[in-house]
This record gives structure tokens, C-alpha cells and sequence, in this order.
């Protein structure tokens, strides 16, 4: 196992010995009066103040503030990896879990409708033809509909939503939708 | 980074920093019309929350660098920028501004070329 070789003080101290020192108030003449071996033996002080401060400060106030598991998830959640990511310019990127979530609550705002997943697939290869826009996205949608809803015009209706909110607000083009009516509800 | 400069025998040469580099980042990204926050990633976001339980120099919000990473070598600023965005902005419009903007301002404050990078990591959705 490789050991960290640590540089010592200006001094030729080792750091490590100052503050054990210091912690058995058996510091030598050098480390009192060395300002090297001080500054070593204050800095022991200083985070032996805050440890100390901190550790008597009340439980309730040491309980972490509501936001800390959203921002703890938000993070994760954005932590995103290659095959997560949808090209849409020169070195620019946009989620794809949070372009499924767009297109999911699009179609989700359609009468009769509730998208239940989402999948968007980039093709792979070249940008499209003009060889200046992102590469176009096949995208494939699972709905439930209500009972009595014109299936065939669902069709319609889901693919010209996918395509307009993935052109517009996304930017990417939609080569195509593959819609599932996966279940009806009344 | 070199800045700089001759006069006379002497020379001058400013650095600046990877930190420095990201808050001017932050600081326009923030700017951009579209663009509703800055995305840390889970080390930023742990630091940041550790670092609100001890004692430090407030920084301000403005200055907040979470959601950027830069990293300057030479004469040239890497630069990732995460941002979040709101259902309906153009995210690849949006992008490419980011990255012109953000480009623009390291370059007029720093010194530095910079080549930017986003990633829209959030779209909100209306409640």
C-alpha cells in the first residue's frame, strides 16, 4: 500500500505531532514558542471550538431543513449519464427522462387521454440531412383512453401533439410516434 | 490562463482560476431568458449543503457556481453548464444561447476563449 508521504512543517515539525501534543498539553519549548508549530497547535484550538460548538448545539437545530432531500434527489436525479442524454446542438444536451416527462404531460393535457410512458430514441449516425440540426428522435407513447373515445382519431390527434411539442419546444425533429393503447378507463 | 502583458523588461501574467471561471459562468447563465436554475450535480449539491453547516464567507447568490464546472487550461476555458428550464422554451434555442452568452462573458471578463457546454437537465412542469 502506497503511504502519503506529507511535507512537514517549515520548521522540519511534523504537523501530526504538534497537535498531538497539543491534545496531552505536553507541548515543547520549540512548539510554544516556534511561529510554525503556533500556527500548527492554533489551528487544533480553532477546530476544537467549532467541534465543540457544534456538538452541544441542540439536536433540533442540527436536524437538516426540509429542502435537503428534494435537493439530494434533484441532483441525482440530473446526474445524468451518457445514454440518458439527447443530442439537440454542437455541445448541447437535454435529458431524456425529462423529455419523456414534456411529451408524457402533453399528451396527459389531451381530453380522454393519459399517457402512462414515454420512450424517445435518438437515431444514431449523422445529424439530420442539413447536417446543421440535432439528429431526429423516433418517439413511442403508451396511453390509456377513456371508454368511448374514436381510437383512430386518438392516432392522429397523440402523433400531432408528439411531433409539435418535440419540434417546438424540445428542437428536436420527430421522424415518427408509435402510440400503444395500452388500456381504457370510463 | 496568461493575460499579458510586456512593458519593458517586466511581464505580467493574470491566472484565473477553474472557481472563478464557473461563478462568472453561473452568474450569466442565471441570466438567460428561459433558463429557471442551475442543476448541481450530486458532489456539488452535497458540498453545498455541508458547507451551509459550517462556518464560511457567505458567498453571494449571484455567485453561486453550483451547476457549472470549468476547467481552464492554457489560454482556453472548458466549460459545462446544467441548467433547468420551463415546459415550452425551445431547449435546443435556449442551449445554443447559453453557450453564446456564457462564451461572450468569459471572454470579456477573463480574458479566455471558452467553449461551452449545456445540458438541459429539467424541464418543469406546470403544477
Amino acid at each position: 500500500m502506497a503511504v502519503e508521504q506529507l511535507e512537514p512543517l517549515a520548521c522540519g515539525r511534523d504537523a501530526a505531532d504538534v497537535w498531538e501534543h497539543a491534545d496531552a498539553g505536553a507541548l515543547d519549548d520549540h512548539e510554544r514558542t516556534c511561529p510554525h508549530c503556533r500556527s500548527a497547535w492554533a489551528d487544533h484550538d480553532r477546530l476544537g471550538v467549532l467541534v465543540t460548538r457544534m456538538a452541544e448545539e441542540s439536536r433540533e437545530s442540527l436536524r437538516p431543513p426540509p429542502s435537503v432531500l428534494a435537493q439530494v434527489m434533484g441532483a441525482v436525479v440530473a446526474d445524468l449519464r451518457p445514454h440518458e442524454l439527447l443530442e439537440i446542438g454542437p455541445d448541447a444536451w437535454l435529458s431524456r427522462p425529462a423529455a419523456e416527462a414534456a411529451l408524457r404531460h402533453a399528451v396527459d393535457t389531451m381530453g380522454g387521454l393519459r399517457a402512462l410512458r414515454c420512450r424517445v430514441e435518438q437515431e444514431t449516425g449523422e445529424p439530420d440531412g442539413t447536417g446543421v440540426g440535432p439528429r431526429p428522435v423516433w418517439v413511442r407513447v403508451t396511453v390509456a383512453a377513456r371508454f368511448g373515445v374514436d381510437l383512430a382519431s386518438v392516432t392522429a390527434r397523440v402523433r400531432q401533439m408528439i411531433v409539435t411539442v418535440g419540434e417546438r419546444a424540445i428542437g428536436v425533429p420527430v421522424t415518427g410516434v408509435d402510440i400503444h393503447v395500452e388500456d381504457l378507463w370510463e | 490562463m496568461g493575460v499579458n502583458g510586456s512593458g519593458g523588461t517586466r511581464r505580467t501574467r493574470c491566472l484565473v482560476s477553474d472557481l472563478a471561471v464557473a461563478r462568472v459562468a453561473a452568474r450569466r447563465a442565471r441570466t438567460v431568458p428561459g433558463v429557471t436554475m442551475l442543476v448541481g450535480d450530486v458532489a456539488q449539491t452535497l458540498l453545498g449543503l455541508a458547507a451551509d453547516w459550517l462556518p464560511h464567507d457567505p458567498v453571494p447568490d449571484e455567485l453561486r457556481a453550483d451547476g457549472v464546472v470549468a476547467s481552464v487550461q492554457g489560454d482556453v476555458a472548458e466549460v459545462r453548464v446544467t441548467v433547468g428550464v420551463r415546459l415550452g422554451t425551445p431547449c435546443a434555442d435556449l442551449a445554443a444561447r447559453v453557450q453564446r452568452e456564457v462564451a461572450e462573458e468569459i471572454t470579456t471578463v477573463t480574458g479566455l476563449s471558452a467553449r461551452v457546454r449545456v445540458t438541459v437537465a429539467d424541464i418543469a412542469l406546470p403544477a
